[in-house]
């Protein structure tokens, strides 16, 4: 009967019949095999146990940990937005750049240990002499105002501390090229904001730097546009994790040893509506003429009449922003949105514009003018002396009388004029987008006592920015349509997509019709005839029609009074006023003791006929009639 | 594994190396030759099977046919899968290394992109330096240019005449004269206001009142 019982059979015999020693053998060879087998499966089953446990129940905790040992992860640090100007020009941008660090202390210790194995790499002193002159040989003596010399650098990797940085804002290629002949010199992210333009401008654009006390670091804006936009501008950062060494921050090459976690988002770039060459010539007239007239400081604005947008906005005072920690308050501010100021006679075109929307006057209407006026308890003269004179409405305000303008004022009635303060503008802030803008302050109608409607009229006891100065003439020059000014026209982001900011919503001040024949009464102020010459006659441009304004406010003395040394000059002014492309505001602040003190028209004119030309304005078709100020 | 050891002599196809143990074992036996002692069917059986094993050893000429195409067939089966096993590891480490390679040459192709991305940022930043209107004004200074004022202005009438409003005025020369430069540094901003030439043939004609009025030059 074949079959396994059968092998069993013969197998009995055979033990039977082997004789003692090989029974014993076979027994042994049996119990070592099972042993064996035992052992073996055993083991094969331990080792499928711990596989189990390792891919199964531990797996995800080891992979973590193995995880945690080689990668690290990093920030991908998002590019920050630009300013550019309304052509494009870049008035801020960022690069990048490296800062170099050393661990001194690290470094010696490690030097040490090498010099025990070693006794011919020489001293300490002698590496950080050698690393110091490759410092300097690469970078040259100085980087933005920090000293690279050899001995700066040695002296400084010599310190006894544990972490030193040696030198900030070095170009990459340049930091890459001292690493690969010391690599225990470290190099770190930094983006360096440059400001091509320098002083130009800088404190409508502000400032921003790297700031180190933030993690992760990043560069922020600290002043003007780069400060309230920061958000914007800023972007966000991305995440990626890269395999590094153990105990080092050696990345390990190889396309899956980088994983992007979160790509960074580049901020946006701001488009202004400066025009930075207008910006150059502007503040350079601005700073000269200030200068020349003694005034503590001034400032103008230009507007585009159409849109409200700002063209230009120069102060005299400026600052570098590469170097704005040591830039002084005054340069800081941005005096045209942030100070406040009486207008002086420039205010009288709210009077001229309302009488002549309600039809009170007409700019040829004769009025006679006494030498004073009563409004309330108060008695208001003209800047000259006179008695009962004859002007006509227009001639009011090209002689710039203030009796003249308060009889009209009167007539229009305080509601009335409370009214036109609030469409011109006035009180509130304008919303153009730049920083620390102030409102102004216009006193409400319940709060107004009896001299107040004599005071308004003429420009005093009411305060405004010369931003809103400029407003309230763009509104005249727009046909009685007022934009607020705005600085900020796009935003363009990374991919170069544009979105043109929100146009304010613009407000209807006076009808067309009003505020043509407004612009050409002021036509009269800039008028230069005999017996009929206005109070700016200096700022008439030849070839051009313009209207504007003089104006000149006493200034509050430290006691709270008017003073009688102190003022405030300004001007606004349309250009071309037939066809009107710009509108400029001037405010000087305490001019004296030069014979440019007394007037910015000047300044006006300097300006106007850099505008005509550089913007190619067309000559008016016709030159500013005759107007007849006193028949 | 194990079973063909316990079970090879039963088994149909017997094959010499499992054999082996079995075949010591037997041989061991003393022999039967002719021996009067009845045999159980066991042992007949073995005794069987030991004359069959003989005969094959010997070369049976029954078996040796059959068995022969066995390794013949089975050569090229296993040749091919070891060719095709070196083939597929030579494979796998061509390309594990062409890939380590080409990773390297990836990093390489990062680090110069960023490298020129780099010299790209420079370029755009002294680009952006050159262009401001500050080092425009200060390198056309060193030119000796001067800024043109406030120049005049012709309007051609429908007449045929040219009305000259402003008045032409020469730009003052630049304070500090560069040596050679400054003559015709000079002159080329007062032609530049191209109102030179056409007033010499339109002065004598009357020109608007007002035209003459304003200052050339502000502060004047």
């Amino acid at each position: 009967m074949p079959g396994p019982s059968s092998g069993r059979q013969a197998r009995r015999p055979l033990s039977v019949r082997a004789t003692r020693p090989a029974k014993r053998r076979g027994a042994n060879a049996r119990v070592r095999l099972t042993v064996g087998r035992l052992l073996l499966v055993s083991a094969l089953l331990l080792a499928g146990i711990k596989l189990v446990q390792v891919q199964g129940f531990e797996a995800a905790e080891l992979s973590l940990k193995a995880q945690q040992q080689r990668a690290t992860p990093q920030d991908i640090p998002a590019e920050r937005g630009a300013i550019l100007d309304r052509n494009g020009n870049q008035l801020a941008f960022s690069i990048e750049a490296r800062a170099l660090y050393a661990v001194p202390k690290l470094m010696r210790k490690n030097w040490a240990e090498q010099l025990e194995k070693d006794p011919s790499i020489g001293s300490f002193e002698d590496h950080a002499k050698a690393i110091g002159a490759a410092i300097q040989q690469v970078l040259g003596t100085e980087v933005d105002g920090q000293r690279t010399d050899e001995q700066t650098m040695t002296e400084k990797l010599l310190r006894d501390t544990t972490y030193i940085e040696l030198v900030d804002n070095v170009e990459p290629t340049k930091a890459a090229a001292i690493r690969k002949q010391f690599n225990e010199i470290g190099s770190e992210f930094r983006a360096v904001r440059v400001y091509p333009n320098g002083k130009l401008a800088s404190n409508i654009v502000g400032a921003a730097n790297w700031r180190k006390d933030m993690t992760p670091g990043a560069t922020h804006g600290q002043l003007g546009l780069e400060s309230s936009q920061d958000n914007l501008l800023a972007g966000r950062n991305g995440r990626r994790v890269v395999d590094t060494i153990q105990g080092g921050d050696v990345v390990i090459p190889g396309a899956d040893r980088d994983r992007e976690l979160e790509p960074a988002t580049p901020g946006k770039s701001l488009e202004l509506t400066l025009d930075i060459d207008t910006q150059y010539v502007v503040q350079n007239m601005v700073t000269d003429y200030t200068a020349k007239s003694g005034a503590k400081s001034g400032s103008a604005v230009v507007l585009d009449s159409k849109t409200g947008e700002i063209l230009a906005m120069a102060n005299d005072k400026t600052f570098d922003p590469a170097n704005f920690g040591k830039a002084t308050e005054d340069e800081k501010r941005n005096i045209a949105v942030t100070s406040v100021y009486e207008p002086g006679s420039v205010n009288k075109i709210i009077t001229a514009a309302g009488a002549i929307e309600d039809g009170l006057f007409k700019p040829d209407e004769v009025l006679t003018v006494p030498g004073r006026i009563q409004v309330a308890d108060r008695w208001i003269r003209d800047a000259w002396p006179h008695g009962d004179l004859d002007m006509t409405f227009t001639g009011v305000f090209g002689k710039s009388s203030n009796v003249g303008t308060l009889m009209a004022a009167q007539k229009l009635g305080e509601e009335r004029y409370a009214d036109l303060l609030r469409k011109f503008g006035l009180g509130k802030r304008t919303g153009s987008g730049l920083t620390g803008e102030e409102a102004g302050l216009v006193p409400p109608l319940n709060q107004w006592s009896g001299s107040t409607f004599g005071n308004l009229p003429i420009g005093q006891g009411l305060s405004m920015t010369l931003l809103q100065m400029t407003g309230m003439y763009q509104a005249m020059a727009n046909d009685g349509l007022r934009i607020p000014p705005r600085i900020i026209r796009a935003e363009v982001d990374g991919n170069g997509s544009r979105k043109e900011t929100e146009r304010p919503e613009a407000v209807r001040v006076v009808s067309p019709e009003t505020a043509k024949t407004v612009r050409e009464m002021f036509r009269s102020v800039v008028q230069d005839a005999p017996g009929q010459t206005g109070t700016g006659a200096a700022a008439a441009l030849s070839g051009y029609q313009i209207a504007g304004k003089t104006g000149t406010a006493q200034q509050i003395d430290p006691d709270g009074r008017y003073s009688s040394t102190d003022y405030w000059i300004t001007f606004a002014g349309i250009l071309p006023a037939d066809n009107p492309r710009y509108v400029v505001g001037i405010m000087l602040d305490g001019p004296t003791g030069t014979p440019f003190s007394s007037s910015a028209a000047p300044l006006f004119h300097d300006i106007a006929s850099y505008l005509a030309q550089r913007y190619q304005v067309p000559l008016s078709a016709e030159q500013s009639p005759l107007i007849t100020l006193t028949p | 594994m194990t079973a063909p050891a316990r079970a090879g002599g039963t088994s149909p196809n017997p094959r010499p190396r499992p054999e082996k143990p079995r075949e010591r074992a037997l041989k061991s036996v003393p022999a039967p030759a002719g021996s009067p002692r009845s045999r159980s069917a066991s042992t007949e059986r073995a005794y069987a099977r030991r004359a069959q094993r003989a005969q094959n050893l010997r070369g049976g000429s029954v078996a040796a046919p059959r068995r022969k195409p066995g390794p013949v067939a089975k050569a090229p089966f296993v040749v091919m899968v070891m060719a095709m096993l070196i083939v597929g590891l030579a494979t796998i480490m061509w390309l594990s290394t062409q890939a380590a390679a080409d990773s390297y040459k990836l990093q390489e192709a990062h680090n110069q992109a960023t490298q020129l991305s780099l010299r790209v940022e420079q370029l755009r930043q002294e680009v952006a330096l050159a262009e401001s209107p500050t080092k425009l004004a200060e390198a056309a200074a060193k030119l000796g240019l001067v800024l043109a004022g406030d120049p005049a202005k012709l309007k051609q009438l429908p007449d045929g005449t040219v009305e000259v409003y402003g008045k032409p005025s020469a730009v003052e020369a630049p304070a500090p004269p560069p040596s050679a430069t400054t003559a015709p540094s000079t002159t080329a901003p007062t032609t530049g206001q191209s109102a030179t030439p056409p007033p010499g043939e339109q002065q004598q004609t009357p020109t608007d009142t007002q035209a003459q009025q304003p200052p050339a030059v502000p502060g004047g």
